[in-house]
């Protein structure tokens, strides 16, 4: 039973038909790239499984239930966590409240309910602590961390509070060279532990880096789903853009 | 890394944020003093408190609806509103305690049609409040045919629980200014719901995505607008002992420019109720600070706009460095 499976997706925003009846599939502890040229509709794909959209037709499965996601908290909900970098943190605040966001940990006083930060604080710092890209303070807000920094705390909140499906979007694009190896490695390193990922990217040599299985859309179909001993890197590039002739 | 140079420095300058408030009311205390020594009479310090205080308890309720992301200019008209219903309520043999809880009821219960009307109908709020601000002015100029509401004697003691005397002239709604600063701020700093807060005015979407309901928070900030408006309201009436149609008129100007001398970004997501609390009193000593050098009355009006452009430019410009756009 796979992890995540959608049905025969179509999507459509007025006359632009985004998705044309896309199946789509990722099983447990997996790390599948999700590729193809601009306007492919990956974007829409993603962000129907992650509840920010609705499908027109079609049917998703998660965890082997119909899932009917209308808000992105519903998926959230469920165990989806996406990491784009400026729809999973509020840049005004310290990672250490973007951390625990909406699952603030509390302690009574008296009859009140206040925060725990003692808690909330250590929690945090275990928590991104050892995920190869150093973040030096809790208490420093988003906004001043670099991307890769950024995705750290993300996925570091995702893995920490059991999510069962991480979903990447150009994870590498905006981070520093040096970075883009720590996020590589923890791409890795999230689905040793059997979370699943689902990375959208353009750059070919870095999802094929990290993960196991390639889907390609072309505007709005599902024109390859390979295993990474099945094809190159080269040969992906062929798919997504066939040379002129 | 590509972490922004200025973090640390900023960080120290917002840690201390409200710094910027009391080098001002420092400087207007000087400033006042030196031109007129009674400004820093023990009496003339305790009109510039109950001033503040009116004005403060405006901005306490206000600043929370800008923290959380929106604007709320209606509160000069429930300023005023409020405290008329109340009156013509005790006049009309309603007991004094039902008929303030009435009023109060009313002035949060307008700001919940405030906040679900922006949410839901996402609509501005600027533009929502603007209108209500129009309408229950209105409202207020049709139930008084445009004469002062006296304070019923059946009304006087429950508004001096909020705007009454004690000691030689101190009036509890300076207490209850201060009260409400500390309640502001354990609410923003302390508790679940104002982390909720500052997410919803700073990212709404993903406050969304990590379950927080930021409509219901932004409603909910809404109806602390209206409810404090209204108290500020009756505590004014205690003081006045009437209720001019006009009362509150620019209150909204007022309120603003004080919460964002404090700190708060106009953009939502930052802000601070000891630094609303020191914009109250800013305003409220540069009003009375003006009277006493005998500066023409509409000098506070141009000074509270320069000020309000100037503390959001400063303020833009923090969150500049803060969030790099």
């Amino acid at each position: 039973m796979s992890l995540l499976e959608a049905k025969g997706i179509k999507k459509s925003f007025g006359a632009v038909d985004a998705l044309k009846g896309v199946d789509f599939r990722v099983e447990e502890g997996e790390v599948v790239g999700l590729l193809g040229d601009n306007g492919a509709g990956k974007s829409t794909l993603i962000k129907i499984i992650a509840g920010y959209y609705h499908h027109d037709e079609g049917h998703i499965f998660f965890d082997g239930k119909e899932v009917n996601f209308n808000t992105p908290r519903d998926s959230h909900n469920a165990g989806i966590e996406v990491v784009y970098q400026d729809l999973a943190l509020v840049g005004l605040m310290p990672v250490w409240r973007n951390f625990f966001l909406g699952r603030e940990v509390c302690k009574k006083v008296g009859p009140l309910k206040i925060l725990n930060k003692h808690e909330m604080r250590n929690v945090s710092r275990q928590g991104l602590r050892g995920l190869g890209i150093e973040i030096p303070s809790v208490d420093q807000a988003v906004a001043f961390l670099s991307g890769g920094q950024r995705q750290t705390v993300a996925v570091g909140r995702g893995v920490h509070f059991g999510a069962k499906l991480l979903i990447l979007d150009e994870p590498t694009a905006a981070v520093s060279v040096r970075e883009t190896e720590a996020i590589l490695s923890l791409i890795e390193r999230v689905s040793e532990k059997g979370i699943s990922v689902v990375l959208v990217a353009h750059n070919i040599y870095h999802v094929y880096r990290v993960a196991t299985r390639f889907v390609v859309l072309d505007h709005g179909e599902k024109v390859a789903d390979v295993s990474k001993d099945e094809v190159t890197p080269e040969d992906l590039i062929k798919i997504i853009a066939p040379p002129l002739n | 890394m590509a972490t922004n140079n200025n973090g640390p420095l900023i960080l120290k300058y917002l840690r201390f944020k409200e710094v910027g408030g009391v080098v001002s009311l420092v400087a207007i205390f000087g400033i006042f003093g030196i031109m007129n020594p009674q400004f820093l009479s023990l009496g003339n310090l305790v009109t510039i408190s109950t001033v503040a205080a009116e004005l403060g308890l405006v901005t306490m309720g206000i600043n929370l609806v800008m923290i959380s992301g929106e604007f709320d200019l209606s509160v000069g008209s429930i300023f005023a509103l409020t405290p008329i219903i109340f009156a013509l309520l005790a006049k009309n043999g309603v007991p004094a305690i039902l008929a303030v809880i009435i009023a109060l009821a009313f002035a949060a219960g307008q700001g919940i049609v405030n906040g679900v009307v922006t949410t839901k109908g996402r609509i501005p709020s600027f533009i929502t409040t603007l209108g209500t601000q129009w309408f229950w002015r209105g409202v207020v100029l049709a139930v008084t045919g445009g004469f002062p509401i006296l304070l019923p004697s059946s009304g006087k003691f429950i508004a001096e629980i909020f705007g009454g005397r004690f000691g030689p002239n101190m009036r509890w709604s300076s207490l209850w200014f201060v009260g409400f600063t500390f309640l502001f701020y354990f609410i923003l700093d302390w508790t679940r719901y104002g982390n909720w807060i500052s997410a919803s005015g700073g990212n709404p979407s993903v406050a969304d995505a990590m379950g927080v309901e930021s409509w219901k928070i932004k409603t909910s900030t809404f109806m602390i607008s209206g409810l404090m408006a209204g108290l500020a309201g009756i505590a004014t009436f205690a003081r006045f002992r009437i209720v001019d149609p006009s009362l509150g008129v620019e209150m909204e100007l007022q309120a603003i420019t004080a919460a964002v001398i404090g700190g708060t970004l106009m953009t939502g997501g930052y802000g601070s109720a000891f630094g609303a609390f020191l914009g109250s009193i800013i305003l409220a000593s540069l009003n009375n600070g003006l009277i006493l050098i005998g500066a023409p009355a509409y000098w506070y009006q141009a000074f509270v706009g320069i000020i309000l452009v100037a503390a959001a430019l400063s303020n833009i410009r923090i969150k500049k460095k803060l969030v790099g756009e």
